[in-house]
């Protein structure tokens, strides 16, 4: 596994201002027939410096769409509700804000690039409406300015031929093309954020490649801050500066991408880069036995106990762990974080 | 969206008290509108050994009065109590119904399992037929058929059978259809051949829950059709009465007495509505059980 | 897209033809021998007979089928049995009626269900969903002409708002017609109406969870943009095709509601017509309708195309 760091990336200081910045978010789901609401992301705290890319890695029902969906108040209220914490743009608070500030953040100072391109996008519009549509609402520009500035995004995400694709629908656009265009409206009025939320998963491998080096340049050239929620490391190294792990609606462990993958520091973590296949070496492909907990029932001491295979009782099973800082903003939530020597990747 | 999101993450779902309550509640409202169309239909097919009068018999003194004990809807202007004929009245349209129910089912249903599962040539030529049945506006084209036909009720009825035809065609059309496409599948696969008993099993399974909720349906609109029609003179011919054609004598004492266009015109709605919510929860019942291939 | 109209209306019209031949072959299968019904009881076999030969009744199917084609091709509909009246004549003085009433009651029914199913589906669940639910379960369960006789009963008789039965045809004097047409325009309409919210409430709410609306919501769009220019687009394809099937039934609905209000609209006239078993009159309704039904049809996937161009139809 190679991890590619970027030139541009500074390793965030005390000082360096803090994009985004979510300090015990809990999210529940509604349960009707029970007349109640199931925690299922309890005690999240994620920290997004400036110009960094961020990886929230998990499997599904982890709980990290759940997390991103929650930073812009996307969540339908019928089903998920955001029972506790606080969720700041730069220091700005966003929970408190009005449905119509709200509205103001979301395309303009926040963009969000989705899953599946070939459901994302209105087939009863064309790509140019789409994004006509965005920048009229965030910009001043009108006609021809506004012609010319969805022409510049579709160029800069790389479709190729823009003045034709402009007025084509989304039908007309192959998987790869429809993901650029979600990302052309992400990014139509230079957010300082963009959360994007398993944004290849729905790709061939190659299309993968190609989106993910864009979404890297995006970065660079328009200096956002990124989100990328994933359950695929392998996304992570290709793009990721930090990684935050997440596990049955927990936070278990957050590093440097290099910490993380040469120098893991929780057992769920260790198996998840020990699943990883590698080439040239001859295996069994390596699963976790077991499944996660289901929301409602986690249990009250670690989470990962049951299929942990460094599990101490008692001191796993009673006590929920914290997550404790370990230098070298590197933290993990195991209580035997300091008697465990686990091997990363390359090891 | 979020609701798949929020479906993801599975909440155990727990078999409590409340929960059975909710299923037993939906599906009690249907039972209680059922046994109320039973009732109905039961008094309606038994009203000539229930202690009421004669819906034929006159007494011109009592004409046109007001509900009392003694003609508890009160009576028409020929002094005929309206509950009795009413009751009788409803028989009629029941029965008309069915008649034209039955007639769309027998002249849709064969065709439409046939074309479905051979299709083809013969698909596209029979189809076109019965997109020509139904370019025509539904009434018009009853209207048509019984001045051709002749002005009695079965006549009537097999005019709005006709009408009715295309949508169990397409039904059952549909259904087939499906087994078709299933078979050669499983025949592709299997080098046996499959009896012409085990597709015909297999296409009547496949056929039977989305035609009985169809048939239902079919048979409410059959009720407001015969009624439109015999309130035009088309269809039931004196001195048989149904409840449309209780509904045109109705229509000229409006204003003096309107209570004689209410109650003909109520127990079409009841009626309606009965079978209407029955459909309805035989199409929830239909539906849950392929929810687990959903 | 006119390539699209074109090869719909190329269809049409062999549809059309098979439609008459049908018609026309029914016609000669009538129990009622027309010749004997116009003459009388007291008709002698023989002014019987010379009056056959007159209609032409006495020639084989075919070739009647064929001298009525040709008419046909040179704007006459035949004449009618009783009375000699060309039928083209008939049906065109009913027709303004009809359309009136038909074309009002569409607009009606388009512009209250439209909006409020949109609105309904995008907000589904909740008791007041609930309850219009129950609302329009009832009024779909309400025959028309009984809904038009309890208005006729409320509004002109007991509350002497508005004119009762005996409006006859479309004057110049719009109000005036108005207030006669409006009742009977409510009546064919109010089960319509429900059947249209109900399916476009159906569809918004199915279109609301699609991925698409979250993705304009992340751009920060309100949601009454939202609802009308994304869902409504999107939702309202099968309502539009709804809306074109439901201008037929209407036609035919009309007709019975015109026979409440002794409105001489082409639905009475093929009533008075099926009553005195003058086929001639019934057979010029049921192919200018169908040919009505036919272009409704038509405009109807065109307003379709324009609303959602996909590959392929969902």
């Amino acid at each position: 596994m190679r991890l590619r760091t970027r030139a541009e990336y500074v390793p965030a200081t005390r000082d360096t201002a803090l994009a985004l910045s979510i300090s015990g978010l809990e999210i529940g789901i509604v349960d009707k027939v029970a007349g109640r609401v199931v925690p299922v992301v309890t005690g999240v705290d994620l920290a997004l410096a400036e110009r960094e890319v961020l990886g929230l890695v998990g499997e599904s029902g982890s709980g990290k769409s759940l997390t991103s969906l929650a930073i812009t108040r996307l969540l339908d209220p019928k089903s998920v509700r955001v029972q506790s914490g606080s969720i700041r743009l730069f220091g700005r608070e966003l929970r408190t804000l009005s449905e119509a500030s709200m509205r103001a953040v979301r395309g303009k100072d926040i963009g969000m690039i989705f899953q599946d391109p070939m459901t994302s996008l209105d087939p009863a519009f064309t790509v140019g409406h789409q994004l006509n549509s965005v920048l009229r609402r965030h910009t001043a520009l009108r006609d021809r300015a506004i012609r010319e500035r969805a022409l510049e995004l579709l160029a800069l995400v790389g479709l190729g031929d823009p003045r034709r694709r402009i007025a084509q629908y989304p039908h007309q656009l192959s998987g790869g093309a429809r993901q650029r265009v979600m990302i052309a409206m992400a990014v139509a009025c230079q957010p300082r954020v963009l959360i994007a939320d398993e944004p290849t998963t729905a790709l061939d491998v190659t299309t993968q490649a190609q989106i993910l080096e864009l979404l890297k340049n995006l970065a660079d050239t328009l200096k956002m801050s990124t989100l990328i929620a994933t359950h695929d490391l392998g996304v992570v190294a290709d793009v990721c500066d930090r990684v935050a792990v997440m596990y049955a609606g927990q936070i278990v462990e957050q590093a440097s991408a290099e910490q993380l993958f040469y120098h893991p520091k929780h057992p769920y973590t260790e198996r998840l880069l020990l699943s990883l296949p590698r080439v040239g070496v001859r295996q069994d492909l390596q699963g976790i036995p077991g499944q996660p907990p289901r929301a409602g029932n986690f249990p009250p001491g670690c989470r990962f106990a049951p299929r942990c295979g460094y599990i101490d009782a008692p001191r796993c099973v009673v006590t929920a762990p914290q997550l404790r800082q370990l230098g070298d903003a590197h933290s993990a939530r195991c209580v035997r974080v300091d008697d465990l020597r686990l091997s990363g990747v390359g090891a | 969206m979020t609701s798949t999101l929020a479906a993801s993450v599975s909440i155990p779902a727990p078999v409590d008290r409340r929960s059975i309550w909710r299923a037993f509640a939906r599906n009690r409202l249907s039972l209680s509108v059922l046994v109320l169309f039973v009732l109905i239909v039961l008094a309606a097919v038994f009203a000539s050994v229930l202690p009421l009068h004669h819906p034929n018999a006159q007494s011109l003194a009592d004409r046109l009065q007001s509900p009392s004990w003694k003609y508890p809807l009160g009576t028409d202007e020929l002094g005929r109590d309206e509950l009795a004929r009413i009751l009788a009245a409803t028989r009629i349209s029941l029965w008309a119904a069915l008649q034209a129910t039955a007639v769309g089912i027998v002249l849709g249903v064969p065709i439409g399992l046939v074309t479905g599962f051979v299709g083809g040539r013969l698909d596209s030529v029979l189809s076109r037929a019965f997109d020509t049945i139904q370019s025509i506006p539904p009434l018009i084209l009853a209207i048509a058929i019984v001045a051709v036909l002749g002005r009695q009720l079965t006549p009537a009825m097999i005019a709005i059978g006709i009408v009715f035809s295309p949508t169990f065609y397409r039904v059952s059309r549909a259904a087939a259809s499906t087994v078709a496409n299933e078979t050669y599948i499983e025949a592709s696969r299997t080098m046996g051949q499959s009896t012409p008993r085990i597709l015909l099993t297999h296409v009547l399974g496949n056929v039977a829950p989305a035609l009985i909720v169809q048939t239902s349906t079919t048979f409410a609109f059959g009720i407001l059709a015969e009624a439109a029609l015999s309130y035009l003179g088309l269809g039931v011919q004196p001195p048989s009465a149904s409840l449309g054609s209780m509904l045109t004598s109705a229509a000229n004492l409006l204003n003096s007495s309107p209570l004689l266009t209410i109650e003909p015109g109520l127990m079409i709605v009841v009626l309606v509505l009965c079978i209407s919510l029955v459909s309805d929860a035989l199409r929830d019942l239909s539906s849950g059980e392929r929810g687990s291939e959903i | 897209m006119l390539t699209m109209i074109g090869r719909r209306t190329a269809i049409a019209v062999p549809l059309l033809l098979v439609v008459s031949f049908a018609v026309f072959a029914l016609t000669s299968v009538s129990s009622t021998d027309p010749a004997r019904a116009i003459l009388g009881e007291g008709a002698t076999p023989t002014s019987v007979h010379t009056l056959r030969h007159q209609l032409g009744l006495d020639q084989p199917l075919l070739q009647r089928y064929w001298s009525w084609l040709n008419d046909l091709l040179h704007g006459s509909l035949g004449r009618s049995w009783y009375g000699n009246v060309p039928v083209a004549d008939k049906i065109a003085q009913g027709l303004p009626v009809t359309a009136a009433l038909v074309l009002s009651a569409l607009i009606l029914t388009a512009v209250v269900a439209m909006p409020l199913g949109l609105y309904a589906g995008m907000r589904a669940g909740g008791r007041l969903d609930k309850t219009f639910s129950a609302i329009t379960g009832l009024c779909l369960a309400m025959p028309e002409f009984w809904v038009a006789l309890l208005l006729v009963l409320v509004f002109s008789e007991k509350l002497r708002l508005l004119p009762g039965t005996g409006a006859t045809s479309i004057t110049t004097n719009v109000w005036s017609d108005a207030q006669h047409l409006i009742v009977p325009v409510i009546a064919i309409s109010l089960p319509q109406m429900c059947a249209l919210y109900r399916q476009t409430r159906a569809a918004a709410a199915t279109v609301a969870d699609q991925d698409f609306i979250r993705t304009a919501r992340s751009t920060g769009i309100s949601e009454a943009s939202l609802l009308w220019t994304h869902v409504a687009k999107n939702a309202l394809v099968p309502s539009v095709t709804l809306l074109g099937l439901q201008l037929g039934r209407m036609i035919g609905i009309a007709a019975v509601v015109e026979s409440v209000y002794g409105m001489h609209g082409i639905g009475s006239i093929a009533v008075q017509a099926a009553l005195s078993s003058d086929l001639p009159i019934v057979l010029g309704v049921v192919l200018v309708t169908a040919a009505v039904v036919m272009a409704a049809n038509i405009l109807a996937d065109v307003a379709c195309h324009y609303l959602a161009p996909k590959a392929r139809r969902q």
